[in-house]
């Protein structure tokens, strides 16, 4: 089976070192890739321009997705994950600094499966991504693969 | 029975042959003529009837009448009383027949000067009722040529036919130099050029695109400047001339005002939207390193805490304090800003109630703690819900802080009245503060105790004032060192 992967995005290096080096800590062993803004996120999920020879029907295990980013914003990047059939299952967190209403209505409406605010508090922070990917990784069932 | 009626009229009547004897007058002749039956009797009707200046025997109507045979009607007269006087009369005269012969005839008479009396009374009548109208009109004119608004006529074809002395004002042109204008010279384009088509429509179709309901539009003075006014349009009917009548209020100011006010909207708008942005950007752009600096000093710590010594251990601790410090103000900031920003909503809220439950989270947060309350039962106010829970959650979060070191730290909510206005308290008996302080208390970031002595990011009473003055209320404390504080506000 080949290992499934995590897909970080996050534009913001101390934020993308801290959420790696955390979830390394608690011993997450799935690859984590990392999109420093929407577009390559989406070239990645898709299988486009550098990730061409990606298989793009071997989708992530999970998506942390933050809102604030450069070229395609988050919520733009939801809205286009879940338009295509080959990612429309694929579990996204939102993790960002915003707790601003109009943006956790936004992000459910376009189908998160969760939304979690980073906390300035590091203690906080750590606990968030432990049950992040305690949960989406060990707890929840994943949705199953389309059968080629 | 003749007689008797005879006898009985008012007018009156007498009889003559074809010579011109009296045969016979009735009491009112009498009356009228200040001779008697007896005396009239011997005289010829000329003397007792008769006009002495007018040529009575020559073209006597009588003497006509009795010649045709016909009635004459109506004939006006005038005959000379006995003792002078002068009497018109209206006189019919019937021809008097016996056997088919005409053998007289008979004269009646009616006094006129009763008729005049009344016609002059009612003369004099209507002469006052002119007057009082030449004083109305005068009237009319004073408070029409005084009125504030601009008044002008014109005919159905657009003819200026008078102005007011306001119009005349506001237009800049004199009342006579304007009269027989066409109305269009008081107006700039496009109004002038579509004028014409307007009335003619109207006049055609009678739809009306302005008549009876006003409107605002521009007006041209005389040195062709314009000026924005109010508009309103009857039409009017005079002697079946048809007119219209415009009534005009220059609005210039009127503008201005509300330009000001759309300007200040605007600008209110924009900074708004800029502090919406600003608060959006604090949320997510400056919380961001604050993280780093936490999480990458405890990262140093776990990672490489072997290879640091105590003094650069509390260096890194207190990076963190002071990061995470900042996280919270900035959250309190962005609180505070929310709360100041959200629509009030007005209903009833049941103060006791959210008092009872607010202490009981408190206590439940902090369990160590044995603090007493007392809750004054049924203050229910008119405000919003959740602005009010959070002032009473800042008001008596303090509370429960501010006692962290009392003994037997007791907390109370209640009210009283001050000259018919509610003040409502939370009262404690904690720290307290020097009340020369008094007025530091509800600016934000200010504090009154250290961060060692008592938490706090100085954001908590400037939200409860901000949220007390939105409700239309005021706040303030009262307190002494060591001795309990107790923070006051009205709704």
């Amino acid at each position: 089976m080949p290992e499934v992967t995590i897909l970080l995005v996050e534009d913001n290096l101390d934020d993308e070192l801290l959420t790696v080096r955390e979830l390394r800590r608690q011993s997450v062993a799935n690859e984590i890739v990392v999109a420093r803004d929407g577009a390559e996120a989406l070239e990645y999920l898709f299988g486009e321009s550098a990730y061409a020879d990606r298989d793009a029907t071997d989708t992530p295990a999970l998506v942390l997705l933050d809102l604030k980013l450069p070229k395609i914003d988050g919520l733009e990047v939801l809205k286009r994950i879940r338009a295509d059939a080959r990612t429309a299952l694929t579990p996204v967190t939102i993790l960002t600094s915003s707790d601003e209403q109009k943006d956790m209505i936004e992000s459910y409406n376009l189908g998160a499966n969760s939304y979690v605010r980073k906390p300035v508090d590091f203690d906080q922070f750590r606990e968030a991504i432990r049950q992040l990917q305690l949960y989406w990784l060990v707890v929840n069932e994943p949705p199953p693969k389309p059968l080629a | 029975m003749f007689r008797a009626v005879l006898e009985s009229m008012n007018d009156a009547v007498y009889v003559r042959d074809l010579g011109r004897k009296l045969i016979y007058i009735n009491p009112a002749a009498e009356r009228m003529t200040g001779w008697s039956l007896e005396e009239a009797l011997a005289k010829p009707c000329y003397e007792v009837f008769g006009d002495p200046g007018q040529a009575c025997n020559k073209l006597c109507p009588i003497d006509a009448c009795l010649a045709s045979g016909e009635p004459a009607q109506h004939q006006e007269g005038r005959l000379v009383r006995r003792d002078g006087a002068v009497i018109d009369a209206r006189v019919s005269i019937s021809p008097l027949f016996d056997d088919g012969a005409i053998v007289g005839s008979v004269v009646a008479l009616q006094d006129l000067s009763e008729i005049q009396d009344l016609m002059r009374t009612r003369t004099q009548d209507l002469e006052r009722v002119s007057e009082n109208l030449g004083r109305s009109e005068e009237r009319i004119t004073a408070i029409v040529e005084n009125i504030f608004e601009g008044i002008v006529t014109i005919d159905s074809t657009g003819i200026i036919q008078w102005m007011n002395r306001a119009a005349s004002e506001m237009f800049g042109y004199a009342a006579e130099e304007i009269t027989g204008q066409n109305i269009k010279i008081l107006m700039p384009e496009p109004f002038k050029r579509e004028h014409d088509t307007y009335l003619r429509r109207y006049l055609q179709t009678g739809k009306a695109n302005i008549i009876g309901t006003g409107r605002e539009v521009q007006g041209r003075r005389r040195d062709g400047s314009t000026f924005p006014m109010e508009l309103e349009i009857a039409e009017l009917k005079l002697e079946n001339e048809r007119m219209f009548l415009g009534v005009t209020k220059d609005i210039t100011e009127r503008k201005v005002a509300e330009q000001q006010i759309l300007d200040r909207t605007t600008e209110l708008e924009t900074a708004n939207a800029e502090l919406e942005a600003f608060g959006y950007s604090v949320s997510h752009d400056l919380r961001a390193p604050l993280r780093g600096m936490d999480g990458l000093s405890q990262a140093l710590l776990e990672d490489y805490g072997d290879l640091l010594d105590s003094v650069a251990k509390d260096y890194l601790s207190r990076i963190s304090k002071a990061s995470r410090r900042m996280g919270r103000m900035i959250d309190d900031i962005l609180k505070l800003s929310r709360a100041t920003r959200q629509e009030i909503q007005v209903l009833d809220v049941d103060l006791s109630a959210l008092a009872r439950e607010l202490l009981s989270e408190l206590a439940a947060r902090d369990d160590g703690r044995a603090v007493s309350f007392k809750v004054a039962s049924d203050i229910t106010v008119r405000g919003d819900p959740k602005l009010l829970r959070v002032v009473l959650d800042n008001l008596l979060g303090n509370a429960w802080k501010f006692t962290g070191n009392v003994e037997s730290a007791h907390i109370e909510f209640g009210h009283h009245w001050e000259d018919d206005v509610a003040v409502y308290f939370v009262r404690d008996n904690g720290a307290g503060f020097d009340m020369a302080f008094a007025d530091k208390l509800f600016g934000i970031f200010q504090r009154l105790h250290s961060t060692t002595e008592f938490e706090g990011t100085g954001v908590g009473l400037a939200t409860v004032a901000r949220l007390v003055r939105r409700h239309g209320g005021r706040v303030w404390a009262e307190g002494r060192v060591n001795e309990g504080a107790t923070l006051y506000f009205t709704l």
